[in-house]
């Protein structure tokens, strides 16, 4: 081909023109240019690397299959981020030589990307995915595909030990394998707000903007700890607008809902939403058992332990997966301590603890028993949900449940006022009182009241009443 | 305390102190004067903990002491009082009262004890230099500094003190400054400095050029003295940026420009220009040099004047601003630019200079296309 690689890009733009949304059109391919036409290859230069991915995966196809109308012939587009509107205008006497010098060792090695301290055991090949953790999972996926676009950023959360940091971790060393000089940095709120301290202390604050705003996926852990931090929220908001606006992957996990967590600032809570929120619950029966095959075998394990050990396990540990991971890891070595195989009655012995004997599971277990579960259970006896019982909503409807709820609440994990007042949307103590003693005289007074209650503590786990 | 001073004397230290005064402070007093008196006369200091002012004046003393005075009132009282002796008498140790012929205030201060000491400074191993060549070294680089809070280490002036030479630097990263005056130090005169520019205006409005200036160090801290004034200040403190490995030296294209005329072409071209880059083009050929603006939403411009080029013809863009402050600066009529290439740095001597230090200053170009 004989074209000018502008008149290529000119021909092949007008005819995407028609083809995509004008506005489309003038956001990410008028702000380009033609750079190189070898072969049948077209390389196009676009101001950020986000409109070269954007460009490339929306686009590219677009064009590839209009190039044999617009030019006769085939024609296979490349988008590449161009070089010099990387630079400033103004040119520096100082940052000139150092960007130089940056710029050769990214070229020497992609090891130039400090690496983040990531567990390696924590990838996507070894995180089950199962019905109560699919919405998050599917979330994962889509943002180590394509990081920084569609869920930015990404908010997980559930009870401790259930994954979520795995998961988190899962993305980033995703990430990693594929762009090996992404400038990732995992930490929990907690470090972060500790580093923030001593640059403060030490006066450099300067530094920790830098190192934080530039970098390209940002992952913090237990978001929940920035909780009454105001300096440190303050400073998190500031890194937040500049990684979200230079579209840099963003990846939170907290133990609760972004709107739930206490002594957050609003402009945080609602930037929290921005993007996908997804919750991790606990895993169900099916998929606890999959979890202990699958860290079976992650360990080589899968002839020691036989599946109805593995069915024991699954039934009695309810709380989290970590404990699950416990167990196993405390069978096997209480197996090779004994030197005897792992069986049943093996089993019962070594997670006395955690097992209780068949006769006693129907006895008060305590675990597994929570304020959430009483919720649910509560939600489910007079039918509305259970989310409802910590809304504002004081209608009869929910009134009456959430009056249930905290008075098993108080009664079978003998919670504090205030604790309970927390858990049903943040109320006052006051307010939990005064509940307690509208649903003691409905015990009382009210035979349906009465009998729903029962409903409500046979579901609850282990029967706790 | 008790003193009779005439007014202009009082006037002149007023001027002097008071620029070292904060406008907006969260310690009181620093919004207050020292006022110190004894036998050798009066003392007024001013500080805002960064950089101290003191300067002093003869006075009939009558009883020595002192107190702190609200410096904006006493400047303004100051400024309307009749040309006639000016009486300051201590009340206590909070008010003082002032008269001058017929006119009498009384005014509410703070107490001597409130007023913050200066740094420890030690004179014995420092050394001393001509104010008037202190001025030149001030005047000719300090514009350069940076404003800018991103990097503070260039928010101040770089002073490198040797035994036959004084050198100040001042750069903001785009642009730089540099001016070196020979010097006749003792032995042993050695020392880098970053001092804010603040500082060095005081030095430059306190110090008549004629006087001698001594010069003292503290742990982190730079202190100017003549018989009668001190400036002292405290340092940036970090390492200042290798501003020599920056100097280009292999630059092969030369141009001798008429000062004025560039200036105001520069003037010209900088109204079309863009706002945040001010960007012009120069255009050098042999014999002239074109102007050239593009700014979309505003509009274009096209200018030239003489100039003597030798080397191959270039197209360099440059913030008009910086150039403009850079010449407003130069000592001569003619100024030499010497370039590389429009990616790298120029430099702007003055051409045929009769001082007796080096003067160098360098711009680095904007980009052309964007």
């Amino acid at each position: 081909m004989d074209l000018a690689p502008q008149e290529v890009w000119s021909r092949l733009l007008e005819c995407a023109r028609r083809e995509i949304a004008e506005h489309t059109f003038r956001t990410w391919l008028e702000p380009t240019q033609a750079v190189e036409l070898r072969g049948d290859k077209l390389t196009v230069a676009v101001p950020d690397q986000f409109s070269a991915d954007w460009n490339e995966s929306k686009h590219a196809a677009l064009l590839t299959s209009l190039a044999p109308i617009a030019l006769g012939q085939p024609c296979q587009v490349e988008f590449v981020v161009d070089s010099r509107s990387r630079q400033r205008v103004q040119m520096d006497l100082f940052v000139e030589k150092s960007a130089h010098a940056t710029q050769s060792t990214k070229t020497n090695g992609a090891m130039a990307a400090p690496r983040p301290l990531l567990n390696a055991k924590y990838t996507l090949d070894t995180f089950v995915i199962g019905k109560s953790n699919e919405l998050a999972a599917s979330a994962a996926l889509a943002v180590a595909e394509a990081p920084g676009r569609d869920f930015n950023p990404l908010f997980i959360y559930g009870s401790t030990g259930i994954g979520k940091t795995h998961l988190m971790q899962a993305v980033a060393h995703a990430i990693l394998a594929r762009k090996p000089a992404t400038r990732a940095a995992y930490l929990g709120a907690e470090q972060f707000t500790n580093e923030y301290v001593m640059s403060i202390q030490a006066r450099t604050t300067h530094d920790f903007r830098r190192r934080f705003r530039e970098l390209d996926l940002l992952l913090i852990d237990d978001v929940h700890f920035l909780k009454g931090k105001e300096a440190t929220q303050e400073e998190f908001f500031h890194t937040f607008n500049a990684l979200y606006e230079g579209g840099r992957q963003i990846i939170l996990t907290s133990d609760r809902p972004p709107s739930e967590i206490p002594g957050i600032e609003a402009r945080l809570v609602t930037r929290f939403q921005w993007g996908m929120v997804a919750d991790i619950e606990f895993p169900d029966f099916e998929h606890r058992i999959a979890i202990l095959r699958s860290k079976a075998q992650q360990d080589h394990l899968q002839h020691t332990i036989p599946d109805d050990v593995l069915h024991l396990i699954a039934e009695h540990v309810r709380s989290s997966v970590r404990e699950l991971e416990g167990c196993i890891i405390k069978l096997i070595a209480f197996a090779s301590l004994r030197q005897q195989p792992v069986t049943v009655d093996l089993a019962i012995e070594a997670l006395r603890d955690r097992i209780k004997p068949t006769a006693s599971a129907s006895g008060s277990d305590g675990r597994g028993l929570s304020i959430s579960t009483i919720q649910s259970a509560v939600a489910k006896a007079w039918g509305v949900s259970a989310s409802a019982l910590t809304s504002k909503s004081r209608t009869r409807e929910v009134a009456v449940p959430r009056q249930a709820a905290m008075l098993l609440s108080r009664e079978l994990l003998n919670a504090h006022l205030a604790d309970i007042g927390n858990a049903f949307g943040g109320r006052d103590h006051s307010t939990v009182i005064h509940s307690l003693e509208r649903a003691r005289y409905l015990r009382a007074a009210d035979q349906e009241f009465a009998e729903r209650l029962q409903l409500a503590v046979l579901e609850l786990p282990a029967g706790a009443a | 305390m008790r003193f009779t001073i005439a007014r202009e004397k009082l006037q002149e230290a007023l001027t002097n102190v008071a620029p070292a005064v904060p406008a907006k402070t969260t310690l009181p007093v620093l919004a207050n004067i020292l006022v110190e008196a004894s036998e050798r006369g009066v003392r007024f200091s001013g500080t805002d903990l960064d950089v101290a002012v003191s300067v002093e004046v003869p006075a009939d003393v009558e009883m020595p002491g002192a107190l702190t005075l609200p410096a904006k009132r006493l400047g303004e009282i100051t400024r309307e009082l009749p040309p006639a002796p000016v009486k300051i008498a201590a009340l206590g140790e909070q008010r003082a009262t002032l008269e001058c012929g017929r006119t009498k205030f009384k005014l509410l201060g703070l107490p001597r004890d409130e007023y913050p000491a200066f740094a420890p400074v030690e004179y014995n191993t420092g050394w001393r230099v001509k104010s008037s060549v202190l001025h030149e070294l001030i005047s000719r680089t300090a514009f350069a500094v940076s404003t800018e809070e991103s990097r503070p280490i260039l928010n101040g002036v770089l002073w490198e003190v040797r035994a036959q030479l004084l050198r100040m630097v001042a750069t903001n990263g785009h642009r730089l400054a540099l001016m070196e005056s020979p010097a006749e130090l003792g032995k042993g005169s050695n020392g880098d400095f970053i001092v804010p520019p603040r500082a060095l205006d005081q030095v430059r409005r306190v110090f008549p050029p004629e006087e001698e200036i001594e010069i003292g160090k503290g742990e982190n801290h730079l202190a100017f003295r003549s018989p009668i004034a001190s400036v002292s200040t405290r340092l940036i403190e970090g390492p200042y940026p290798n501003y020599d490995q920056v100097i280009p030296r292999d630059n092969d294209r030369f141009a001798v420009v008429d000062r004025p005329s560039l200036v105001s072409a520069l003037r010209r071209m900088a109204v079309v220009a863009s706002d945040q880059t001010h960007r012009v083009k120069l255009s050098f050929n042999t014999a002239l040099l074109k102007f050239t603006v593009q700014t979309p939403d505003v509009g274009e411009g096209q200018d030239e004047i003489p100039v003597q080029y030798t080397g191959d013809s270039l197209d360099i863009g440059f913030n008009s601003s910086y150039l403009l402050e850079i010449l407003r600066y130069m000592p001569t009529d003619e100024v030499r630019f010497t370039f590389k290439t429009a990616e790298r740095a120029a430099t702007v001597i003055p051409e045929n200079w009769a001082g007796a230090g080096k003067y160098v200053c360098l711009v680095m170009p904007l980009r052309l296309v964007d």
